[in-house]
């Protein structure tokens, strides 16, 4: 009996620490999945701008109102102004308008939630993506077709590193939409643009290009690979 | 309840716990209004001046959204981009949470408006004159703001208040020994050899950096020779290439002396070709009779050979003026009257006065002459006047003055008083209305170079305080309250300070270029006015001057009071960057010791941090000793600047100020006091120093250091890395030890650059510094003489690194670049690499240093550096930040490799001796690879580290 009811008792622990196990494996997959991947993190926001209207139906470049992807590290919510140049003749009265037009006539910042997040040690920088010709869908989604702006891509270090490794695999090249041109390699440029070609401004100007140039300059062959060292991002 | 059931609902709880625990929320805030040229994420620059007391800097701040983050010296500027501690450091006192914030009326609080009226009120409606005390400026625009405001209000005096040296009464414009010493910066880019008799040039001068970054960085001479004769140890001493002490009260006798033999020479050569005919011209300069006469004099007065070094001294001056070199000499402040009148005389004998020579009067400071510019003559106007209020105007006459200033403050104690400063500081402490000033990164202001050129200083950020005021609008606002038609038309100190300029300087760049450049181009009128003016000296003068002088022959202790290299006259005490700035000599941080020589310690059987009291007269100071090798005997040296009682938490409790010990009726110097008494107290305190030990005992390293020319390799090179090919890039870094004069620039420049916490005097105890940048002083016993050298310690960025490898989460490897970079959210702070490093230069974060950043010190962070937290060990890394920056600037411009001149790390920025390059080595042609080919060694390379690090020789 004694024998027996030793065995069972640690039968019983067996089991227990299994389900213990098994609780904390499941509650830290779901914590992961959720505070560290954090797929389809869509908070309300104050405005409810639409992505898809805006961009998708209008066809607004990207960097129209995120400008300073393009010359920056970050990549800048659109200022109340840069709204109004549009709103002050466009649908001002508008339900949705309130709290834009509040914004712009008390000088009160509008505050967004922040939708796709980094840590503070990671160092992404924007503007290396644009001019590697990466489109913004190839971590942000397809932008266009959203309602309310959403998270799309894990955003962890191995997802980094996967496109960083094999960036045939996984990069969207920069498409119409996203308004990116390498601007900033002017050597490129020049020899690509006739001589007393000007350059529009405010990243709305790449349906102008003549269509051979942009190919040839939008879609390099063999795209290199990004930097896998830590302190490329992380210092 | 079933254990099933409780094991059940537990996981479930967790599961949903887990659910809902998700990332605290980020808010976005985009501006209203886009500002001009701010770019989020990307720092824009902005030239501005630094002024301190009447020698300006040329400075350029970098700014992140909007916000300053770094003070970098502006290389275009007259100053040459040279930058010293105190001026990086006066950043952090613009975010200083202890600043004065709000004005104060009474014991109320109250708004700007009305703190303003209050003054107002008070000068207008009494029967009596006002003195408006102001610090020494170089700011023209203050001058005829303050011009104007006399004329406006004439029952109103500007004194000016300078700290002790001026109380030597050097105001005797008429005196060139006086004027040369006081007024004349001395183009030292031109000199081969400076004799600093006494003088810490390269210390705690006002203007040591500009000197430091003429006489190594800029100079037209390869390896310029610095000869020190000092009775204490000062950075200018540790960085000589040979250092004689003497006694502090000596300095005439060997001036004479060396006056003697350099005649004496000069009179047998007379006539023969072996010297230059350089020389031969000086004779011709003076009457031959009235040397004659001197050198007779000068026989009888000091017969007696009492110094041995005199002989190399003179043979060196000699031979560096064969080789054509110009040669000068520096005298100290607390040099008497007698010996900087023979300095004077030796300048002019070795020609170094005069027109495009190294001391040329057109290169001087700006003094603005009015009748109170004297500080004796501010104590017999207070007297002589009654003031009925005194106007304190960013001013700290209670700390910064001796007794007598303050006896009179006493008795004019009924006068309303009204303080405007930054901190609520001792004189504002005694005050009955106190207003906040704006930081000099907030205001208006112009500033008067030393070579004439005037330069604006522009505000780069909105006031933090809305309650505070420059001291310019206050005066603009103060007038116009009293009398409405004052400074007709102009209302606020920017206009005053555009149409000062505009109209004095109109043939000059135009305003928007010389606030894009930070320099006014040369045709500026009042450079063009400064024609070097030739006061010549007459050699009786002096020998009346020596006939005065009698050696007071003491057997007693002398005490050698210096100003602070880090907080100088102790104005920004509560800047926390400052007090752990080490000092270049003692290494301490957070207070001031006595320092004085084993020798002299074990007459008097004092121990390191033995308390010790001295005393003068009936005053007594209470601090510990520091022992230091180099010092003359018979002599106690301490700093002033510490001891501050009121104006922030930061500085409480650091330090004694020593200048209660001055004893103003002594005439000689006040940097000197004889006859003091010693006596133990029998307690010991703890001093926070950076270094503890200063004697180098490895053997390897001696010998790289005393011996020219020979390179140890390492014995074996046998690793257990695998061999890496560095195909790109590799960075490497290289420091010229005879160029190191441990000014400290580069630590703060890294500890703004890199987010660098300040831990406070315990932790320092403790040995828990979180500096990535320490400057090290080794000396060594070369021959019966003290030698000193300066080691920058940093990383090493070893390609075979120990700490590497013993990493159990790899969160320090290797770049492709040859960094050896370190992961901050990696480590779990085993701290095995900081055992295994042999250089002790990783740091570890004990206390959660970050939480101690509170508002609004926390905008002094710079964005693209990781603030790490508590438990995680951190070093320096090469600025990757900065060479990552680069390397984006490179590829966008289409150059595949970093050229050299993109990228600066924050220690090569700040350095202004040039001491520090960094580059890459893989290039041939690059400056760092040229200047590797000289003698340079790598520490403890029998480790088989291979350090990217190059120290190169001291010469």
């Amino acid at each position: 009996m004694k024998t027996r009811s030793k065995d069972s008792r640690y039968k019983r622990k067996i089991i227990i620490s299994f389900l213990w196990l098994s609780c904390l494996i499941l509650s830290g997959y779901i914590g992961y999945n959720n505070s560290i991947k954090n797929i389809g993190f869509s908070p309300r926001q104050p405005v409810a701008f639409s992505h898809k209207k805006h961009s998708g139906d209008f066809g607004m470049k990207c960097l129209f109102c995120h400008s300073s992807a393009e010359k920056s590290a970050f990549s800048s919510i659109p200022t109340t102004k840069s709204c109004m140049v549009c709103h002050l003749a466009l649908k001002n009265q508008s339900e949705l308008m309130k709290l834009v037009n509040y914004s712009f006539d008390n000088n009160i910042p509008i505050q967004y939630t922040r939708v796709n997040i980094l840590p503070d040690y990671t160092h992404f920088n924007h503007s290396r993506h644009l001019i590697a010709q990466i489109d913004c869908s190839s971590c942000h989604g397809e932008v266009e077709k959203m309602d309310s702006i959403r998270q799309e891509k894990a955003l962890t270090m191995s997802w980094c590193l996967d496109c960083h490794r094999n960036p045939e695999k996984f990069i969207v090249f920069a498409r119409d939409i996203s308004g990116i041109v390498t601007i900033k390699n002017t050597t490129k440029v020049n020899m690509l643009f006739p001589k007393d070609f000007v350059f529009p401004s405010f990243g709305m100007w790449s349906n102008d290009l003549p269509k051979t140039y942009m190919k040839e300059f939008l879609m390099p062959k063999n795209p290199s690979r990004g930097p896998e060292n830590c302190s490329a991002c992380h210092y | 309840m079933k254990r099933r059931d409780f094991i059940a609902s537990l996981s479930a709880s967790m599961a949903l716990i887990a659910a809902g625990c998700r990332r605290p929320e980020q808010k976005i805030v985009p501006q209203v209004t886009p500002v001009e040229y701010l770019v989020p994420g990307v720092a824009n620059y902005y030239t501005s001046v630094y002024i301190q007391k009447n020698f300006a800097y040329g400075i350029l701040i970098k700014t992140r959204e909007g916000r300053p983050i770094k003070i970098d010296g502006n290389p275009d500027s007259p100053t040459k981009g040279s930058i010293s501690p105190k001026i990086q450091a006066s950043l952090y006192s613009l975010y200083d949470p202890d600043r004065f914030w709000e004005p104060v009326v009474g014991n109320k609080k109250v708004d700007l408006e009305i703190a303003i009226n209050e003054v107002a009120k008070i000068i207008s409606g009494m029967n009596g004159r006002t003195a408006v005390i102001i610090d020494e400026h170089c700011s023209p625009a203050l001058e005829n703001l303050l011009n104007d405001f006399v004329n406006t209000l004439p029952y109103i005096d500007v004194i000016k208040l300078s700290y002790l040296n001026n109380l030597k009464q050097l105001n005797k414009e008429d005196n060139a020994h006086l004027y040369y010493f006081k007024r004349v910066i001395p183009n030292l880019s031109k000199a081969g050899l400076v004799v600093s008799v006494s003088s810490d040039f390269l210390g705690n001068d006002k203007a040591s950096p500009y000197y430091a970054s003429s006489f190594f960085r800029n100079n037209r001479i390869k390896n310029p020779r610095l000869l020190c004769i000092e009775s204490i140890l000062t950075a200018t001493g540790i960085t000589a290439n040979e250092r004689y002490v003497i006694k502090p009260n000596d300095y005439e006798e060997f001036l004479a002396e060396l006056s003697r033999e350099m005649l004496k020479k000069l009179v047998n050569l007379y006539g023969t070709e072996t010297l230059d005919k350089r020389i031969l011209e000086l004779q011709s300069r003076f009457n031959m009779d009235s040397l004659h006469n001197y050198l007779q004099f000068l026989n009888e007065r000091f017969s007696v050979s009492k110094f041995g070094f005199i002989d190399i001294i003179v043979n060196e001056l000699f031979l560096s003026k064969e080789r054509g070199e110009e040669v000068c000499f520096l005298g100290g402040e607390n040099l008497s009257e007698a010996s900087l009148a023979m300095i004077f005389q030796l300048n002019k004998m070795m020609l170094s006065i005069g027109e495009n020579k190294i001391f040329d009067s057109s290169a001087k400071v700006t003094e603005f002459i009015d009748k109170y510019s004297d500080s004796d003559k501010f104590c017999d106007n207070l007297e002589a006047f009654d003031y009925k209020s005194i106007i304190f105007l960013d001013v700290n006459p209670v700390y910064q003055s001796d007794s007598v200033i303050n006896s009179l403050l006493n008795k004019i104690l009924k006068a309303n008083k009204i303080s405007l400063s930054l901190y609520k500081d001792e004189t504002a402490d005694t005050c009955g209305i106190c207003i906040p000033l704006t930081h000099y990164l907030e205001s208006w202001s112009d500033a008067e170079f030393f070579d004439g050129q005037r330069i604006i200083q522009q505000p780069v950020i909105a006031p933090l305080n809305k309650h505070s005021v420059s001291k310019e609008d206050f005066l603009i606002k103060l007038a116009k309250l009293i009398n409405q038609s004052a400074f007709n038309g102009i209302d606020s100190n920017y206009a005053f300070v555009t149409k000062s300029y505009l109209q004095k300087a109109p043939d000059t760049l135009s305003w928007e270029q010389m606030l894009r450049t930070g320099n006014c181009g040369k045709n500026v009128e009042n450079a063009n006015s400064r024609i070097s003016k030739d006061i010549s000296i007459n050699l009786n003068e002096t020998k009346d001057l020596l006939r005065e002088y009698e050696n007071k022959v003491t057997n007693g202790l002398s005490l050698v009071l210096t100003q602070s290299c880090n907080l100088q006259e102790g104005k920004e005490a509560n800047n926390a960057w400052l007090q752990e700035l080490p000092d270049p000599v003692t290494k301490q941080t957070w207070g001031n010791a006595f320092c004085l020589s084993p020798e002299t310690a074990k007459k008097l059987a004092i121990k390191d941090f033995d308390v010790i009291k001295v005393s003068n007269n009936s005053k007594e100071v209470e601090l510990p000793a520091i022992l230091i090798e180099g010092l003359s005997e018979d002599v106690i040296h301490g700093t002033l600047g510490y001891g501050r009682t009121k104006g922030g938490k930061t500085l409480k409790e650091v330090g004694k100020n020593l200048a209660q010990l001055i004893d103003i009726s002594d005439n000689k110097s006040f940097y000197l006091i004889n006859n003091i008494k010693v006596s133990k107290t029998g307690k010991t305190e703890k001093i926070a120093l950076f270094q503890t030990e200063r004697k180098i005992t490895n053997e390897n390293l001696l010998s790289e250091l005393t011996k020219k020319n020979t390179r140890n390799t390492p014995k074996q090179n046998i690793s257990i890395f695998p061999k890496y090919d560095y195909k790109g890039q590799r960075w490497a870094m290289s420091i010229d030890l005879s160029k190191c004069t441990a000014c400290g620039s580069c630590i703060i420049s890294c500890q703004a650059e890199n987010n660098i916490p300040v831990v406070g005097k315990e932790e320092i105890i403790r040995g828990r510094m979180m500096n990535w940048l320490r400057i090290d002083t080794y000396e060594i016993n070369l021959n019966d003489k003290t030698k000193y050298f300066n080691f920058p310690m940093l990383c090493q960025h070893c390609e075979m690194a120990p700490c590497e490898s013993v990493c159990p989460v790899a969160a320090t490897t290797h770049s492709p670049e040859g960094i050896n970079e370190m992961t901050y959210n990696r480590c779990i702070g085993a701290r095995f690499c900081m055992v295994n490093c042999p250089y002790k230069i990783r740091r570890f974060n004990f206390k959660n240093h970050p939480s101690g950043i509170v508002k609004p010190l926390e905008n002094i962070l710079n964005p693209d550096v990781t603030v790490r937290m508590q438990g995680i060990a951190e070093k320096c890394t090469f600025c990757v930040q900065r060479i990552n920056e680069a390397r984006y600037r490179a590829k966008d411009e289409g150059i595949s490799k970093i050229p050299e001149e993109y990228l600066k790390t924050a220690c090569q920025q700040a350095c202004p001796t040039g001491a520090i390059i960094f580059g890459d080595i893989n290039n041939p042609e690059s400056e760092i690879s040229k200047s590797v080919k000289r003698s340079h060694f790598k520490l403890l390379e029998e480790l088989n580290t291979n350090p990217s690090i190059h120290y190169l020789k001291k010469l």
